[in-house]
């Protein structure tokens, strides 16, 4: 008995990976359809055609061509910008396993972003045994990522902020083996994986001028680091190198198309968000914007780990930045490996925070472009929990903490359950419940095809007109019904008075307490209100 | 010498954040509301608004008073004079 259970322990991290993988193949179809998949889906077709045309492949190039006529219909303007790790993949495999009927390829992308997550927790986990050597602390961190619920929602479906999260955690994995190894074979690694990170979102691109900010640190404490001038020069010229192989947006005119990339990232997303009850301009929402939405959606327990654990490593750097006449150390602000992790994290983090809060040139809705930075809230997590021992104070109550972490825990695990499948949505108990309809619910469109499976079921005239009382497409969704259920369903775009159901999920590109713009008739009266845990997720309206 | 590209590194972030939390924070405040005030959806209800006040004039047996009305048939002769003249 006790063997097995040796050897249980001593296989827990397989173990619950494979439960977690058995959990996400279970439940992945439960999802909706995110508003940027048919997007990023012509996106991967789009290189598909265009690589096949390049390498000659004639039959791939004819198919990819016919997939991409057929997709098209953009409330956005339609850039190929876009990095290729995740389209790609995706379309070759459409393409090549001929999957054809609409609803089976969406379901195959969304296994696709799950697997790239699970790749992306797999390293996450990695890097927390690599730097605090402690297997069940890192398979808790895993956990507790897991457990974010706005994470947990989005790993099915959100194949462009989840892809760059994973990208993200496997560069970080390969700079923390750059940093133990200093060879070849993990900086080349690291290289790669960082340009892919650029490529997948801008943000990428702090990672290499850390990565340099931290030699030019080391160069200061220690002269002789400059003969390492060559790990650089490598890192850089194989960065700039994979950045142009695996990005064939770059291919004809490196330079000009990665700048107008950069500076052309206004053009994506809606042009107003809702926001404490009240419609900003994307570009000038205010400074707070970020820190409230983390607070709001994060859970509790991630966000006081977070807080203590952060406070503990920058107070422990910022001692090192006052004390550095005084102690002769060989590097002003690491003595070991593992403090030059630490430290890069943190100026990493401290980049991004900046670079996010005043430097993001929009917002987009809620703040789903900064997902990653849930990477560096679990990071930190497990940083104050492995320093748990070092504080006297703290160690003393070691029973009423953890008595209050296990029920933040369960309360994280029900409310998951609860909001499922609409995770992505969640709002923690630091907000109201009148609260939390004052900021963005469905904005990446989950519930629409749920809506139209509903009214399909429940409806049985022969035609069913629906129009929308929202800035969503909820058109895209009608071929990913059962082709009986294809033909019953109209859209109604002129004259919603015409529509048996109004379908609104609460998203505008305008501001609606100004504009007429989604005025509905008097005579439409509240059908049905969809709400999870006092979220309003889509509101139906029928004509009375 | 490190010391000071320490200092240097600090002050810099110091200003970068006080410029965007004094100045900038300020200015994004007024950006925000010449956006809002020219945003299509007011300027819909300004538009609305005029329409409503023409609206009301009409409806009033007296647009003027006797002294403004005289005033304005004056500078409207002046008006269709020069207009004359011209051609």
């Amino acid at each position: 008995m006790k063997t097995i259970s040796i050897k249980l322990l001593h296989y827990c991290h397989y173990i619950f990976f494979v439960i977690f993988t058995v959990i996400g193949i279970y439940i992945f179809r439960d999802f909706g359809f995110n508003i940027d998949e048919t997007f990023t889906r012509k996106s991967g077709l789009y290189w598909l055609n265009y690589l096949a045309d390049f390498f000659n492949l004639d039959h791939i190039s004819e198919i990819s061509s016919q997939k991409l006529n057929s997709s098209d219909d953009f409330t956005v303007p339609w850039s190929d910008a876009y990095g290729i790790i995740f389209d790609l993949p995706s379309a070759i495999i459409e393409t090549l396993f001929s999957i054809n009927e609409p609803l089976k390829i969406y379901e195959m992308r969304h296994l696709l972003t799950f697997l790239y997550f699970l790749v992306g927790l797999i390293f996450f986990y990695k890097i927390l045994i690599n730097r605090f050597e402690n297997k069940f602390l890192s398979l808790f961190g895993c956990f507790l990522l897991i457990l974010t619920p706005r994470v947990f929602g989005e790993i099915f479906h959100n194949n462009k902020d989840i892809i760059f999260l994973s990208v993200f955690i496997v560069s970080i994995y390969f700079y923390f083996r750059t940093i133990d190894n200093e060879n070849y074979k993990s900086l080349i690694l690291f290289s790669f994986f960082s340009s892919i990170a650029t490529s997948t979102r801008i943000f990428g691109i702090i990672i290499p001028i850390i990565f340099i900010f931290m030699y030019c640190l080391s160069i200061l404490s220690q002269k002789k680091d400059l003969k390492k001038i060559k790990y650089i020069i490598y890192y850089l010229l194989f960065y700039i190198f994979f950045l142009f192989i695996h990005w064939p947006y770059l291919w004809e005119d490196p330079f000009k198309n990665f700048f107008s990339y950069v500076f052309n990232l206004n053009i994506f997303g809606a042009d107003v968000v809702y926001f404490f009850g009240e419609f900003y301009n994307t570009k000038l929402v205010p400074y707070y914007y970020l820190p409230v939405w983390i607070l709001i959606s994060t859970p509790v327990l991630n966000l006081i780990l977070f807080f203590l654990g952060f406070y503990s490593s920058s107070k422990s750097f910022l001692f090192k930045l006052y004390q550095v006449e005084k102690i002769k150390t060989k590097y002003d602000f690491w003595n070991n490996k593992n403090e030059k992790k630490d430290f890069f994290i943190l100026i990493l983090f401290i980049a991004f925070l900046i670079a996010s809060i005043f430097l993001s040139p929009k917002q987009y809705n809620g703040w789903r472009i900064f997902y990653f930075l849930n990477f560096f809230i679990i990071f930190y997590s497990i940083f104050f929990l492995s320093n748990f021992k070092k504080y006297k104070k703290l160690k003393k109550k070691i029973i009423p903490f953890i008595v209050i972490s296990f029920l933040l825990i369960t309360m994280n695990l029900y409310k998951i359950f609860i909001y499922h499948p609409y995770q992505s949505y969640y709002f923690n108990i630091l907000i109201t419940k009148k609260m939390k309809n004052q900021f963005e619910g469905d904005y990446s469109g989950l519930s629409g095809i749920s809506f139209l499976r509903e009214v399909a079921k429940n409806d049985n005239k022969s035609k069913i007109k629906i129009a929308v009382n929202s800035w969503y497409p909820l058109w895209r969704m009608k071929e990913l019904l059962p082709e009986k259920d294809k033909n019953r369903i109209e859209f109604i775009f002129n004259n919603k008075n015409n529509a048996n159901y109004v379908f609104s999920n609460r998203i505008f590109d305008v501001d609606i307490n100004k504009s007429k713009k989604y005025k509905l008739d008097p005579s439409f009266k509240i059908y049905k209100r969809y709400i999870v845990d006092d979220v309003t997720i889509y509101e139906v309206y029928i004509k009375r | 010498m490190k010391i000071f590209i320490y200092k240097s590194l600090i002050i810099f972030l110091l200003i970068f954040l006080t410029f965007h939390l004094t100045f900038n924070y300020a200015l994004r405040s007024v950006e925000r509301k010449i956006d809002n005030i020219g945003s299509k959806e007011n300027i819909e209800i300004f538009k609305n608004e005029i329409r409503k006040q023409i609206k009301d004039s009409i409806k009033k047996d007296e647009l003027f008073d006797k002294e403004d009305a005289i005033l304005l048939k004056k500078f409207l002769d002046k008006v269709k004079n020069e207009i004359n003249k011209q051609n």
